[in-house]
């Protein structure tokens, strides 16, 4: 932690039960998002996912096999020949990402992208640009946040978060995140709800993102 | 070599007669072993019966259009057929594509430095964690089940036992505790 963590790959992770959750399928869309962004930082953590993935295929092995109607397997023989329906196509690992709006402004240097579906529910998932030295505003959460340091480094407490960590807070944290000097930093963040902001400038800067 | 215990190395050997000359009986073998287990992982997962066959029917085509991209040293077919399952399960079930999407292009291109195994290794990996799952202590066990077919993330799994979630997330550490030190380098 004290040397610089870009060399070695990020330093902190998401734990064994939000691998599991994002490997099983389980996490909703907007976290299951903020873990991939890490996961292309992070080598032990991709590891971490192909053991679990491997479980996976291990407890399935272990399920009793299902009763099959024996048309199945005859519609798939003679799916065979045919070309790939168009549905399968779109299904296809692409380069996309999650698309995220265009930036709104907040201040200098300072900028917030919504994703344009974040998925069911109050989820949020946005990406959050602060300038050089930026301290947040002291804010609080209603539920559990995750985040993705994508670009420069900021301090929390006494811990430091630089490009590719993760973090995960539940609603029992306060705090207020302080940008490195040396450069901005852009983050990915998915949340279960609003912050819960302790100031007035705070609530004005929320009616205006939704953030 | 010790035995695996059942056929894991001819799954992997099904999948490369697919890739290599789409060979139909491959397939079918493929289909008998896998689709009728595809199904019953999906109706842990709330599919309906109907919607469940017609699922595992897609996960087994889906292995013979992809059957090229597969590499036995990375993975074992069942965990190769657990994320495609898995995948067709969020696309279709829960109707949210764009995560998917994304969450399928971290992992799928991998430098192959990082998993320097054989294909025999991997195939035998499968087989003790399929032992060590057997002999997992059933607390543990009813963990990483629910974990993995049920839907439910591990607050909700918490919930649904009526257990702390320190309680759930320490079972899980020790489960996977076990079973990590089996798949290679992972633990
Ligand atoms: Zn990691």
């Amino acid at each position: 932690m004290t040397t610089s963590p870009a060399k070695y790959g990020p330093t902190k992770h998401p734990t064994d039960a939000v691998l599991t959750d994002y490997v099983s399928g389980s996490l909703r869309q907007a976290f299951s998002a903020v873990v991939a962004a890490h996961l292309e930082h992070c080598a032990d953590c991709r590891v971490a996912v192909s053991g679990l993935e491997a479980i996976g295929g291990a407890l399935i092995e272990s399920l009793p096999a299902g009763d099959m109607d024996a048309e199945r397997l005859i519609e798939a023989m003679a799916a065979l020949d045919k070309p790939e329906p168009k549905r399968a196509q779109e299904g296809k690992p692409t380069e996309g990402r999650v698309p995220f709006g265009g930036e709104l402004w907040l201040s200098p240097g300072m900028g917030i992208r919504r994703a344009r579906r974040a998925g069911k529910g109050k989820d949020l998932l946005y990406l959050l640009r602060l300038p050089a030295g930026q301290i947040t505003l002291p804010h609080g959460h209603n539920g559990v946040e995750f985040t993705t340091v994508l670009k420069g480094a900021y301090k929390d407490g006494d811990q430091i978060f630089a490009a590719g960590d993760f973090c995960e807070l539940d609603a029992s944290c306060d705090h207020q995140p302080q940008v490195q000097t040396d450069g901005e930093c852009v983050c990915m963040i998915a949340s279960e709800r609003p912050m819960r902001t302790t100031t007035r400038i705070g609530r004005i800067v929320q009616a205006l993102t939704g953030v | 070599m010790p035995a695996a215990r059942r056929d894991e190395p001819d799954t992997a050997s099904l999948v490369l007669r697919i890739a290599e000359r789409q060979d139909k009986e491959a397939f079918k073998a493929l289909f008998v072993s896998f689709a009728p287990r595809v199904k019953t992982y999906l109706i842990r997962h709330g599919a309906a019966p109907d919607r469940a066959e017609e699922l595992a029917q897609e996960t087994l085509l889906t292995v013979w259009r992809k059957a090229t991209y597969y590499d036995p040293a990375r993975a074992s077919v069942a965990a190769w057929m657990f994320t495609i399952a898995r995948n067709l399960r969020i696309d279709t079930l829960r109707r949210e594509k764009s995560a998917v999407a994304y969450a399928l292009t971290v992992h799928e291109p991998e430098s192959s430095e990082e998993t320097p195994h054989t294909a025999r290794q991997t195939a035998q990996e499968a087989g003790r964690v399929r032992k060590a799952i057997s002999e997992l202590p059933p607390e543990q066990l009813q963990v990483i089940q629910l974990s993995f077919f049920g839907d439910k993330a591990h607050a909700e799994i918490a919930e649904q036992l009526c257990l702390p979630l320190g309680t759930v997330k320490s079972r899980l550490r020790l489960a996977l505790a076990r079973l990590r030190g089996l798949v290679g380098d992972l633990a």
